[in-house]
């Protein structure tokens, strides 16, 4: 099964005699994105194994109160982490630092000083057997289980405005997302929402969805919600005279036919071909504009963007929208990316949500008084593609937030669960085209994983209808430590 | 039912050679089958096509790629979610034209092939719906080609429902009930339809056509000049803002937008109907029926001046000037509109006393409708007693 990419953050346990000898290694690993827990001595390592159910244990050959060949005899007696890989750090190639290994199937061997490059290529080499999974993932395509599932959370419609329907939730939905909203009113349809945008004042996030992208029998109630502004009788932001918007392309021929264009949805652009200028335009008076458009920006465009926006006064906030190529960006409530190449009409819906956001527009849908207050519940489909010992790896067609609390409807993982099965995101990565892997953690803090991972690898046996694929054993294993000499 | 995409390559960029490599690796829901330009009108026809893939981001080509899309909405349907561009960074004329057929899918050139496959598994999801709007458009789309009334009245009742909430339902209904001949409601139905999704502009653009067949000049203005400063460069739209404002008694705003049009591009069929339609308003019949000579699938605005300008000569008393009209306005008009005007025919040789023509254009209207219907029956009726009278 292919995974995308940079998903899943390996965990190590890192077992040194002294402390000193730990820093270097830790900062080292911990800097190229590994979560890194040091022990010191055999019982300390032990505690912290069964604890972390790390990806990898990295050794040294003797510490302060046993050998890693005991850690490799302990392990070996447990189920869930007899196949947990061992780098043995070999300091002298001594008899009393060999002995423990003869006999027994490490992962891997260093010999000698220590040194990061070499470190990290062992590494990499080890952890690559598990293709970007934890080495305790266990794959849905070997259960009974079905894939599909949804991903769900509750939300409450608060109304219309500006040609948006607006809603107070938990989660940041992507522009990219397509979400089933489904009231709890049965008599009331569903309707499939797209483009959304979220707006975040304080602790609340509020969702905009375009009216004219709504599709489904629940249009019928949704056309039928009074407008907020007409009920709260706050100003309607985006509908005022100014929609002027500060257009950055390097093109200035493609400015010209844009200007013309928009001109004709009343969205006036001020065009600029640097980006150099765009921000002094914007640093001189961002009051000027609704909307600033960048056109593909680089890494330090982006911070100065970034920087420049968070800034400006409450009051006069300026949306960001950003046409990119790049594929694992994550819009945010102040910066949304759009995908190249789009459509006119994204380009416009998009400019569109960007008026409601700026200015004072957060304030303005926060303070309107709701005119719906509908439960509903926002639907996405996915797929599960497996579980390990955190949480596991679901597949959808649009990115999801690190952080994004979400609830996922499936009977068979409420079984094996047998709890609530509220998930947060913790990475996501694009696979290909518009899918998107992102990996969920259930167990979080201390929570001890190996009691979890018992408890969910038993549940999960249940379903097994093949005989688990045996990984071919890894050729570069050397079962000679001299082969590695650092 | 096997559904086809069709991969047609406008730009000739080599499409042909690469795409089966391309794609050898994946499965897609649809059958892929790949046309040149030339090859691309004979497989529309075939009514396997669901969906088009165009190759045309080539600016100096956009004319074929406005051609093939103009195709799909008349062989297909007019579903926009259906169609999809390869360009790796469209210019922005090119995002504009194509929105005309509310397109705003691209792909990038150098992922298409994988891109495709989630583009086409959404199309394939809704087609396994038949109740869908996009299916039933289809229908429709293939019952209009046919000119079969009683495929488009069918199809009309089943987007009934479903036009409440879904603007391509009712955008769809309106065509089926401008092509039944229902100005009113299909102008209603359009309403509807903008009102739904304001950004679909097809919709706004056949209810400025509607509201010319429904001789409201002043509110089609209105919404051809709205939508002609969203796209200064359609031809359709200056086309019948130049008729519009003739109608209005404008001349020069007419020759302004014709003179527009003309410079945008001057073999454009759609500037030649317009000018067929000024020719034959200003009382140039003449020069009206040589221009007529060139013209083909006539839409609904040109096709109602036809019939109203034939009702106006058989009740002056010169049917026979009606009956060429009629002939002439019969070989260039689209196949659903042709009805009309064997029905006005009849009326024509009925005023004349020709009671045996007109019968028989009775019988081609009822066979073109796909059934008989009150009108001619009541024209029917007339020609049987008059004949038995004069016997």
């Amino acid at each position: 099964m292919a995974l995308a990419k940079g998903l899943t953050q390996h965990s190590i346990v890192l077992c040194v005699e002294k402390k000193e000898r730990a820093i270097p290694i830790e900062a080292l690993l911990t800097k190229k994105g590994f979560k890194v827990v040091t022990a010191l001595g055999l019982y300390d390592a032990l505690r912290n194994i069964e604890q972390e159910m790390p990806h990898m244990v990295i050794c040294e050959a003797i510490l302060a109160d046993g050998t890693v060949g005991t850690i490799y005899d302990k392990l070996l007696q447990n189920p869930l982490l007899k196949s947990t890989p061992i780098l043995v750090l070999v300091v002298k190639k001594t008899k009393e630092q060999l002995t423990p290994l003869t006999g027994r199937k490490f992962a891997g061997f260093l010999l000698g000083e220590l040194e990061g490059p070499k470190l990290l290529a062992k590494m990499q080499e080890i952890l690559n057997v598990h293709h970007d999974a934890s080495p305790h993932f266990v794959s849905f395509d070997r259960l009974s289980l079905a894939k599909e599932m949804t991903l769900a959370t509750k939300a409450t419609v608060l109304g219309t405005k500006n040609d948006q329907l607006v809603f107070k939730s938990d989660v940041d939905f992507d522009a990219q997302a397509a979400v089933v909203c489904v009231p709890n009113d049965k008599d009331k349809g569903p309707a499939l929402l797209t483009m959304g945008s979220t707006m975040v004042q304080g602790t609340d996030s509020f969702n905009m969805f375009p009216i004219s992208r709504i599709k489904g029998k629940g249009r019928l109630w949704i056309e039928g919600l009074p407008g907020m502004d007409e009920a709260g009788g706050a100003k309607a932001a985006g509908t005022d005279d100014l929609r002027r918007v500060l257009f950055f392309d390097t093109n200035g021929v493609r400015i010209e036919q844009f200007k013309k264009i928009l001109g004709g949805y009343r969205i006036d652009i001020v065009p600029v071909t640097t980006a150099q200028a765009a921000v002094s335009m914007l640093q001189r008076d961002a009051s000027m504009y609704r909307a600033a458009y960048f056109n593909e920006l680089n890494a330090v465009q982006t911070a100065q963007v970034k920087e420049l926006l968070g800034k400006l006064p409450p009051k006069g906030k300026v949306a960001a929208v950003i046409g990119t190529t790049s594929q694992n960006i994550r819009s945010t409530p102040e910066m949304r990316y759009m995908q190249k190449p789009f459509g006119l009409g994204v380009l416009v819906e998009t400019l569109e949500s960007a008026f409601q956001i700026s200015g004072d527009g957060v304030a303005q849908v926060a303070n309107a008084k709701p005119t719906a207050n509908l439960e509903v519940e926002l639907q996405a489909p996915a797929k599960i593609l497996g579980m390990d010992e955190v949480g596991g790896i679901i597949e959808l067609r649009f990115p999801m937030g690190k952080g994004t609390k979400i609830r996922i409807n499936h009977a068979g993982l409420a079984e094996v669960w047998g709890k609530d099965t509220i998930i947060q995101i913790a990475s996501c990565s694009l696979l290909e085209g518009d899918t998107y892997h992102c990996r969920f953690e259930t167990v979080t803090g201390n929570e001890n994983k190996t009691k979890y991972w018992t408890r969910i690898k038993s549940a999960l046996d249940k379903f097994v209808v093949a005989e688990p694929e045996v990984p071919a054993e890894d050729p570069s294993t050397p079962s000679d430590p001299s082969q590695d000499v650092a | 039912m096997d559904w086809t995409c069709l991969l047609i390559d406008i730009d000739e960029a080599g499409v042909a050679e690469t795409w089966q490599g391309l794609t050898a690796d994946r499965t897609y829901p649809l059958q892929l089958s790949f046309a040149s330009i030339n090859e691309a009108e004979a497989l529309l026809d075939t009514g396997m096509v669901a969906s088009i893939v165009v190759f045309g981001a080539n600016p100096e080509k956009r004319a074929s790629l406005l051609s093939i899309l103009d195709s799909y909405r008349k062989k297909v349907g007019p579903i926009a979610i259906f169609q999809a561009l390869v360009a790796a960074d469209p210019d922005p004329d090119l995002l504009n034209d194509v929105f005309e057929y509310g397109i705003e899918k691209f792909l990038r050139d150098d992922t298409w092939a994988v891109d495709l496959q989630s583009f086409l598994e959404g199309v394939a999801t809704i087609l396994a719906d038949e109740q869908s709007s996009e299916f039933q458009t289809i229908r429709l789309a293939r019952s209009m080609a046919k000119g079969d009334k009683g495929g488009i009245a069918d199809a009309e009742k089943i987007l009934g429902e479903t036009s409440r909430y879904d603007y391509l339902a009712a955008y769809s209904k309106g065509n089926a009930l401008q092509a039944i001949g229902k100005f009113e409601e299909a102008a209603e139905a359009f309403q509807t339809s903008g009102k739904m999704n304001k950004m679909f502009r097809p919709a706004d653009v056949s209810l400025g056509e509607n509201y010319m067949i429904m001789g409201k000049v002043d509110e089609a203005i209105a919404v051809f000049e709205k939508l002609d400063k969203q796209n200064a460069r359609n031809i359709d739209r200056k086309a019948n803002l130049a008729v519009a404002y003739l109608e209005k008694g404008d001349p020069a705003k007419a020759n302004q937008y014709l003179a527009e049009a003309q410079a945008l591009n001057p073999g454009h069929p759609r500037l030649a109907e317009a000018q067929a339609q000024i020719a034959l308003s200003t009382g140039k019949i003449n020069e009206a029926f040589k221009m007529m000579d060139n013209l083909k699938d006539v839409g609904p605005l040109f096709a109602a001046k036809l019939n109203e300008m034939g009702i106006k000569l058989s009740q002056q008393g010169k049917g026979k000037s009606a009956l060429a009209l009629y002939q002439k306005a019969h070989k260039i008009v689209r196949k659903e509109l042709r009805y009309k005007i064997s029905l006005n025919a009849a009326l024509a040789c009925y005023r004349m006393q020709d009671f045996a023509t007109a019968l028989k254009y009775v019988g081609r209207c009822e066979q073109e409708y796909g059934k008989k219907f009150d009108k001619t029956e009541k024209i029917r009726a007339a020609c049987t007693q008059a004949m038995k009278q004069a016997s």
